[in-house]
């Protein structure tokens, strides 16, 4: 449920929310239609009259507007230019691998989707429960993804692919992601989901064909790499691995786009924590072995490796003449975070070590291997239209989870020092519009980094911006998610003797966070409609794209209405379909809740 | 019980040397340490940021002072009294009057179409019911700067209301049978009849305060005389009457201190003269900005509505209230309760929302910050100072409301 910016559910919201979803709830009645009209639009003299005079009006706006719509808009500057709305300046000759990249997210959705399936039976399997059974309801909201996909691939298909073929091919793939991941386990299903692996060769070869001059050998690796992660989605009976590999099917679609230099290994790293963890913890049951130990010298070794060589991050925030190297102090903290993991291992308790381990080895692996494929990326500032309003916001939701986190546990913490700087920053964030925000951003940000790094990109200091004003929103929806969650459940932790930590992320944090996923998305949403407000500090996103088109000679002063109205259709339908999407999942959250 | 009797007492060497925990493991130690990390760290970020700050800012070479403040700002704003010479701090009360001139009229607009809407979301009535349905629907799903550019450019820049130019005199609606206007528009400017002071205003309008300060105690009055024997207290009626009277009687007496002021198109066919005269910037910004909010307020309106429980109105039809009263005595008061903290926030909102406009070009704090900017005064100190401003109107608005919203709550609650 979207109100706005946010109602935090301890002000009151949540009242409010919940009997907004009770009264969207469908209902169906057994009324005749002679029945349902007198009861709905004459049971009394005045509603008869508010039905005849609203119902005309109703009548005669409908006919306006389909006759703008259909004859006297003059749609001319949208139709030519749906490419720039939908992709900015990005480069022509790159088309495909908006392609591939929607075949990738595509295939990414599935595999969540069904990641979400594959978790939900593996808990009922550890309860003794029945297993949930897939209804087609489940799936019913596919059916607006696909009417955006529709849009997004008009854009792209526009003068290479016909956008039909590219729109089969993306259904193609999430229908094999969500196959795979379902992992059915008897009859002939089982043949069809193994045969769902092969899907990305099929693609390959699909945009080989269309794109002749293409054909090499590296498209057919990276199928090969696809099909090989489906195929172990399909065979490790682990809902962490599936995690991961959808995880790494978004990250893979979004180096399409931007490259595999700088930090995607950092990316593809984050993307496996869920399977490194698996693997770490099932080698062998609790902690304190010699690879708890192994793994967190692995750790250091990786830190002063890292530090040594390749680091150059500390460098955006420090001066590279300073006295003390930056460095040293993330080779402190890394190290420091060793010794903790070496004490765990030697008293027996945590498998902090192996895990941290396991990350170093994959970190290390994938930065190899990023540096081994080196595919060339498109710039940051090439990006726009639609496209970057979308990344945007992804993008900053993801960075300011874990931040609005930490901050609703400080706001929530019983130091009065943390406590305090957690809530001057919420509300100092939330007392000033967005828009001021991005002036400092567009003016003033540059002004905080060392003068050796001041050649940040418009679009990346916008990003770090809006990150730092979604997070502050994301503490306040956290937190409402904390008090929902009945003390008793801390008592009973307690009680059980957890320390506060485990009881936090084992009792208070899951139940927490499922309470809040509507308002997150709701969240989403409001941020996906304030990336709007790019335009005004000249990045060049959807909006943005309008102002330019009307600065082309052809539509200098035609159709300002029209572009203008396709722009509100855009958000609209992005922003609608997600807040239905919300309202379905919160329904569904409901239903086995508690 | 004989457990309890036999149970170990304590060592004795024990009971001398209490088990204090090693310090790295005491909470309180640790309660501290974590404190002052966590402060250290802030501490350091805003040294690093402060340094960069400082090296950057001489490089660039700006002062980091308030001085700008009184230069002269060199430029001018459209409908303003201000000349090129006048001072930036001239210019931002400016903008702070521009946007509390938005942020109000924007909340009363938006508050009263979003209760219409939101009850109309809850009628019986299908037809009325689907309207507003689409209306909050379509609305909120909309970006509110869209919706700013979308007024300004279908209302007025490619409207159909007319021109205001000295051949071309803008639409007028006069009152049915004078020569004085009801209402001027045009894609520029528009304009509405308001009051004028004439002789003795200052007098009057003191008479007015004291005839408010009268009418609060007649119905406090009132209010006392029905709960002590349980007479129909008529408070409404009451106040306004001797409000009302008061200052007929001394409008007759001081000679009309205060008369109507029409609006009418000046000699030279350019501009409004009389009445309150406004422009296109501000109504596209203000409509538009209602309007959004309003789709916000109604689903607010509607899901308190709801949120009142059952059960109350099931206890008002059994004490056989009629529908209205049901609505006026048991719902509403409740769904009012519940609503305002949501709808403080959806203050909030506009006001900050404000900051929009400049798509229209409307001159409040944000456009004039950014028009300041462009005309060389520095950036670092002009962010900052509108930054400021917009915490100020925050903690403002959500002071006032929050002392309405005290008194509001049941207690307990």
């Amino acid at each position: 449920m979207d109100f706005g910016h946010t109602v935090a559910p301890n002000e009151g919201g949540g009242e409010v929310m919940k009997a907004l979803a009770e009264a969207d709830r469908p209902r169906h009645t057994d009324q005749s239609a002679g029945q349902w009209v007198k009861s709905n639009l004459f049971n009394t003299w005045y509603n008869s009259i508010i039905t005849v005079v609203f119902g005309t009006l109703g009548v005669l706006a409908l006919f306006f507007l389909a006759r703008f719509v259909l004859v006297t808009a003059a749609w001319e500057p949208v139709r030519v230019n749906t490419r720039l709305f939908l992709t900015g300046r990005f480069p022509r000759d790159e088309t495909t691998r908006l392609v591939v990249q929607a075949f990738g997210f595509s295939g990414a959705i599935g595999l969540l989707v069904g990641w979400r399936r594959h978790l939900a039976r593996f808990e009922a399997d550890l309860a003794g429960l029945e297993p949930p059974t897939t209804s087609i309801r489940e799936i019913g909201g596919v059916y607006w993804a696909v009417s955006l996909m529709i849009l997004v691939v008009m854009g792209i298909g526009v003068d290479t692919f016909r956008p039909w073929l590219v729109l089969l091919g993306c259904v193609l793939a999430a229908a094999a992601g969500y196959a795979v991941a379902l992992r059915p386990t008897s009859g002939p299903a089982r043949l069809v989901t193994i045969a769902a692996a092969f899907v990305p060769f099929l693609l390959t070869g699909a945009v080989l064909s269309l794109i002749p001059d293409l054909a090499n050998g590296s498209a057919y690796l990276i199928a090969a790499v696809a099909t090989a992660l489906l195929l172990v989605v399909r065979f490790v009976d682990a809902p962490a691995v599936t995690l991961s590999i959808g995880a790494l099917f978004l990250v893979g679609a979004f180096q399409v786009l931007s490259g595999t230099g700088q930090l995607s290994w950092f990316y593809l790293t984050i993307a496996l924590i869920p399977a490194a963890m698996y693997l770490a913890d099932a080698s062998e049951s609790g902690g304190g072995s010699i690879l708890d130990v192994v793994g967190a010298l692995v750790f250091a070794g990786g830190v002063v490796f890292h530090v040594l060589f390749v680091s150059d991050v500390p460098y955006l925030f420090v001066d590279g003449e300073l006295n003390q190297d930056p460095r040293w102090l993330l080779l402190i903290g890394g190290l420091g975070f060793a010794v903790f993991a070496l004490i765990g291992a030697v008293s027996g308790e945590s498998r902090l070590g192996r895990r941290l381990g396991l990350l170093t080895v994959i970190g290390v692996a994938t930065w190899q291997i990023g540096r081994l494929i080196d595919l060339e990326g498109i710039n940051w500032e090439e990006w726009g239209g639609l496209q970057l309003n979308l990344v945007m916001t992804a993008a900053s939701i993801t960075l300011a989870f874990p931040i609005g986190l930490m901050l609703a546990l400080g706001r929530r913490s019983t130091l009065p020092v943390v406590r305090l700087l957690c809530t001057s920053y919420i509300e100092l964030i939330r007392g000033v519009p967005l828009i001021s925000l991005l002036l400092m951003a567009q003016l003033f940000v540059g002004f905080f980094l060392s003068s050796g790094n001041n050649n940040l990109s418009l679009t990346t200091k916008a990003l770090i911006v809006i990150t730092m004003f979604s997070s502050a929103y994301i503490a306040e929806i956290v937190r409402g998610g904390l008090q929902a969650v009945p003390k008793g459940q801390t008592e009973a932790g307690q009680a059980m003797g957890l320390s506060p930590t485990k009881i936090m992320r084992l009792l208070v944090l899951p139940q927490a966070l499922r309470a809040v996923v509507p308002s997150m998305v709701g969240q989403f949403i409001s941020l996906f409609k304030d990336t709007s407000l790019l335009t005004i500090i000249g990045v060049l996103e959807f909006l943005g794209v309008r102002e330019n088109v009307h600065t082309q000679d052809a539509f200098r002063a035609v159709g300002r209405v029209e572009t203008l109205i396709f722009a509100a259709f855009v958000f609209w339908a992005i922003s609608f379909t997600m807040s239905r999407e919300s309202q379905r999942l919160e329904r569904r959250l409901d239903v086995g809740a508690r | 019980m004989t457990d309890t009797l036999t149970a170990p007492t304590p060592a004795p060497q024990q009971r001398s040397n209490p088990a204090r925990p090693p310090f790295w493991r005491d909470v309180r130690v640790l309660r501290v340490l974590g404190q002052i990390a966590a402060l250290a760290l802030v501490v350091a970020i805003i040294l690093l940021l402060r340094r960069n700050l400082v090296a950057n800012v001489e490089r660039v070479g700006i002062d980091l002072n308030l001085d700008y403040l009184s230069s002269e700002a060199q430029f001018v704003v459209r409908d303003a009294s201000l000349e090129r010479d006048d001072s930036v701090r001239r210019m931002i009360l400016l903008g702070v009057q521009n946007t509390a001139a938005a942020a109000f009229v924007g909340i009363a607009v938006a508050l009263v179409l979003g209760t219409l809407v939101g009850i109309g979301r809850l009628s019986s009535n299908w037809v009325l019911r689907k309207i507003c349905t689409v209306y909050v629907e379509t609305l909120r799903n909309i970006p509110p700067l869209v919706i700013i550019i979308f007024v300004g450019v279908a209302l007025f820049t490619a409207g159909p209301l007319p021109l205001f130019t000295a051949a071309n005199p803008p639409g007028q609606i006069k009152f049915p049978g004078t020569d004085s206007n009801l209402l001027i528009y045009s894609n520029t400017r528009s304009g509405i009849p308001s009051i004028m002071n004439a002789d003795n205003s200052s007098v009057f309008w003191i008479v007015m305060a004291v005839a408010l300060v009268v009418a609060v105690f007649v119905w406090l009055w009132r209010t006392k005389v029905n709960e002590k024997t349980g007479a129909s207290h008529h408070r409404v009626l009451w106040s306004l009457g001797t409000l009302l009277g008061i200052g007929l009687v001394a409008w007759i007496a001081l000679g009309r201190p205060v008369r109507m002021s029409f609006p009418a198109v000046s000699e030279s066919g350019r501009v409004i003269e009389g009445g309150l005269a406004t422009n296109d910037a501000y109504i596209a910004l203000t409509f538009a900005l209602a309007l959004y909010t309003a789709s916000h307020i109604a689903e607010i309106i509607r899901g308190s509505i709801l949120a009142v429980a059952k059960g109350q109105n099931e206890a008002a039809n059994a004490l056989a209230l009629s529908g209205s009263q049901r609505y006026r005595f048991v719902v509403l008061p409740q769904a009012a309760r519940i609503a305002l903290p949501s709808i403080i926030n959806q203050f909030l909102n506009l006001t900050k929302n404000t900051s929009l406009a400049t798509a229209v070009a409307y001159p409040e704090i944000t456009a004039l910050t950014q028009s300041l900017i462009g005309n060389d005064q520095p950036a670092p100190q002009s962010i900052l100072v509108l930054m400021a401003l917009y915490l100020t109107f925050s903690l403002c608005i959500s002071l006032v409301l929050n002392i309405l919203n005290r008194r509001f709550q049941l207690e307990g609650r």
